[in-house]
C-alpha cells in the first residue's frame, strides 16, 4: 500500500482527484488514504508534485 | 439527510462560493460541499493574479477599482467588494534558460512610472476573495459543509443526489459542480468522454522571502528545459499579496515519471542560472497542484448539473472565469425554478452563455501552443528568444502572450535561415503538424480521469 508523508504534503488534492479507486480523501484539511480501497497503483505517487506519496513494500 | 435543496453546490473555490453568495441572495435553498475544513484556506497553487485586467477575456473586460475598492465585471453587470492587499505589476520577463537573455513583454520603467495607471494587473489575496464570499453565502441562509469529500452522484426520478465519503445524501433539484480542474462529477457524468485529453500538468512552488529579482514588480519566467526529456519546464517569480517583501515561487510542466517538480524547483533556487535571486531566500509556505488538461466541455450540462469554472475548461478558467460561469448559472437556476422549468429548457441561458463565452470565442488549442512551443527543444528556444530584443506589447491574455513573441520571431525569419536553417526547419515542419500530434509525448505520460 501507500502512505502520504504528512510533511510534504500540502493538501492541494491532485492526487484525491486521480486516484482511480477513490481510496484518498481529505480529513481536517489533511490527505488520508484507504489502506481498504488502494490497490498500489502507485497513481498518486507519480501525480504528486511533492513526492509525497511513499510505497510501503509489506502489509496492505 | 432528508432536506431537499434547490441547489447544492459541490466546491467551495471561487466559482462554487459566487454560485452560493447569488443562489443565496436570489432566495434559494442551497447546500455547499468543500472538502476543506477550512474552505476558504489556500492549499493548491495560484498565482492570484486578477486576469484580466484591461483586455476582454471571455466577454468581460473586468477591473479593480482601488478608490471603490470594488472588483468590476461591467459586462456581466456586477461588482464585488475587495478590501484585501493587493500590489500592481507593470511587466512579464521572460528569461532563457541560460538566464543570460530576458525578452521584456510590457515596458517596466515607463509603466511603473505611469503607477496603477501603467499596470498590467494586480496580484490580490485569493483568501480574502473567497472570505468575502463565503461571509455573503452564509449571510443569505447558504448551508456550508466543510469537510465533506464528495464520492459520488445520482439522478433517482427528478431528484438529484450527492453522496459523500462521510455517509451523508444531499438531495437537491440542480446540482452545481464547482469541483475544480479534475472534476470528480465530470468523470461520474460521463462528460469526459466528450473531451480531448491533452495531458497532466504539475507544479511545486514556495512561498518566500527575501527573494531578489532584478525587477520585482514584474513576473519573472524562467523558461528552463528538463535535461533527459527535454520537456518545457516554467519557473515563475511574482510577488505574493499574503506577507511582506514574500513572493510566489513555481516550478510546473507536463507529467512524466522522470521528472520530479520539487526537484527542479529546488535545484533552481539552490544550483542554476537564476539561484542567484535566492541567495537570501527562506520558505515560508508550500504548495503544489496537478491539472488534467482537456478540451473544454461542449455542453456544461447533463442531467440537471451545471458545470462550472475549471470543472469544465482548458487548464484554467482562472478565478474571473470561474466566478462568472457561477454567477450565471445561480441566476439561470433562479430562474428555471420561478418559471416551473427545472430542467434543461430551463437553464438553457446558461448552457448559451457558456457556449458562446468560453468554447466558441477562444480557441483553445492556442492555449495549448504555449505549452508545445516549448517542444523545439533548449537549444532552439535559447536561440530564438534571444533574437527578441525589442520591448514587446504585453497580454496577459495567454491566447494573446505567445503571439507577441512568435510575431517578433517572425519577422527575423531571414536571419534565422541564414544563421541556423536546422531551427527554420523544426519551426516550418512543426508549423504543420496539428496540436494532437504535437502533443502526443505529454498525451503518453498524463493520467486522464475518464
Ligand atoms: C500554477 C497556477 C497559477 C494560477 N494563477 C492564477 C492567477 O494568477 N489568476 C487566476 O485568476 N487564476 C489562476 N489560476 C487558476 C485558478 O486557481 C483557478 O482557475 C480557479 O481556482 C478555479 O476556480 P474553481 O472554483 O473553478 O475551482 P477550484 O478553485 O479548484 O475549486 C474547487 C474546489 O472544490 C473542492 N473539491 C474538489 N473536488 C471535491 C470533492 N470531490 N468533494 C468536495 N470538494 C471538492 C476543492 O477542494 C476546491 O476547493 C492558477 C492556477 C494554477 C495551477
Ligand atoms: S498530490 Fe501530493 S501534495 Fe497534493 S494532496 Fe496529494 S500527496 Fe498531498
Ligand atoms: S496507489 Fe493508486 S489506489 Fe492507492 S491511493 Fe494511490 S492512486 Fe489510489
Amino acid at each position: 500500500m501507500v502512505r502520504i508523508n504528512t510533511d510534504e504534503c500540502v493538501s492541494c488534492g491532485g492526487c484525491i482527484d486521480l486516484c482511480p479507486t477513490v481510496a484518498i480523501r481529505m480529513v481536517d484539511d489533511r490527505v488520508v488514504i484507504d489502506p481498504e480501497k488502494c490497490t498500489t497503483c502507485k497513481i498518486c505517487v507519480q501525480v504528486c508534485p511533492l513526492n509525497a506519496p511513499r510505497v510501503l513494500e509489506e502489509a496492505g | 439527510m432528508s432536506d431537499m435543496y434547490d441547489v447544492v453546490i459541490v466546491g467551495g473555490g471561487p466559482g462554487g462560493l459566487m454560485a452560493a453568495k447569488v443562489a443565496g441572495e436570489n432566495g434559494l435553498k442551497v447546500a455547499l460541499l468543500e472538502r476543506k475544513e477550512h474552505v476558504t484556506a489556500i492549499q493548491r497553487s495560484c498565482q492570484t493574479m486578477f486576469a484580466i485586467e484591461d483586455e476582454y477575456y471571455f466577454g468581460e473586460r473586468m477591473y479593480f477599482n482601488e478608490q471603490q475598492k470594488r472588483l468590476v465585471f461591467p459586462v456581466s453587470g456586477f461588482s464585488l467588494p475587495y478590501t484585501g492587499p493587493y500590489l500592481n505589476f507593470y511587466a512579464w520577463h521572460v528569461y532563457t534558460p541560460d538566464g543570460k537573455h530576458c525578452i521584456k513583454l510590457g515596458d517596466y520603467e515607463q509603466n511603473r512610472a505611469k503607477g496603477h495607471k501603467g499596470r498590467l494587473s494586480v496580484f490580490y489575496s485569493k483568501q480574502a476573495l473567497l472570505e468575502s464570499l463565503l461571509k455573503d453565502a452564509q449571510e443569505n441562509g447558504v448551508s456550508i459543509f466543510p469537510g465533506m469529500n464528495v464520492v459520488d452522484w445520482r439522478r433517482v426520478g427528478d431528484v438529484n443526489e450527492v453522496i459523500t465519503a462521510e455517509g451523508t445524501h444531499f438531495r437537491s433539484t440542480f446540482t452545481i459542480a464547482a469541483d475544480g480542474i479534475n472534476s470528480r462529477l465530470m468523470k461520474i457524468l460521463d462528460l469526459n468522454k466528450q473531451r480531448k485529453f491533452y495531458g497532466t500538468l504539475q507544479g511545486a512552488g514556495y512561498y518566500m522571502t527575501g527573494v531578489a529579482v532584478p525587477h520585482p514588480e514584474a513576473i519573472n519566467y524562467p523558461i528552463i528545459f528538463h535535461k533527459t526529456t527535454q520537456y518545457p519546464v516554467m519557473i515563475w517569480v511574482g510577488r505574493s499579496p499574503y506577507g511582506e517583501d514574500e513572493y510566489w515561487i513555481y516550478a510546473g510542466g507536463p507529467s512524466h515519471p522522470e521528472i520530479s517538480y520539487k526537484d527542479i524547483l529546488d535545484q533552481t533556487v539552490t544550483d542554476s542560472p537564476f539561484s542567484g535571486w535566492f541567495t537570501h531566500a527562506k520558505v515560508v509556505k508550500r504548495h503544489a497542484h496537478v491539472n488534467n488538461i482537456w478540451s473544454p466541455t461542449p455542453t456544461p450540462f447533463k442531467d440537471n448539473v451545471l458545470i462550472v469554472g475549471d470543472a469544465g475548461w482548458t487548464v484554467e478558467a482562472e478565478c474571473t472565469g470561474s466566478m462568472m460561469s457561477g454567477l450565471k448559472a445561480a441566476h439561470a437556476i433562479s430562474e428555471a425554478l420561478r418559471e416551473g422549468k427545472p430542467n434543461r429548457a430551463g437553464v438553457q441561458k446558461y448552457i448559451s452563455w457558456w457556449q458562446h463565452h468560453f468554447p466558441e470565442s477562444v480557441d483553445y488549442k492556442d492555449f495549448l501552443t504555449l505549452l508545445s512551443s516549448g517542444l523545439v527543444g533548449e537549444d532552439a528556444a535559447t536561440y530564438l528568444y534571444k533574437l527578441v530584443t525589442e520591448i514587446l506589447p504585453c497580454s496577459l491574455n495567454p491566447y494573446n502572450l505567445l503571439n507577441s513573441i512568435n510575431g517578433s520571431i517572425m519577422q527575423k525569419l531571414d536571419r534565422i535561415q541564414t544563421e541556423r536553417p536546422d531551427i527554420l526547419a523544426k519551426l516550418q515542419s512543426a508549423a504543420t503538424v496539428p496540436i494532437d500530434v504535437q502533443m502526443k509525448g505529454f498525451i503518453s505520460t498524463g493520467y486522464p480521469n475518464y
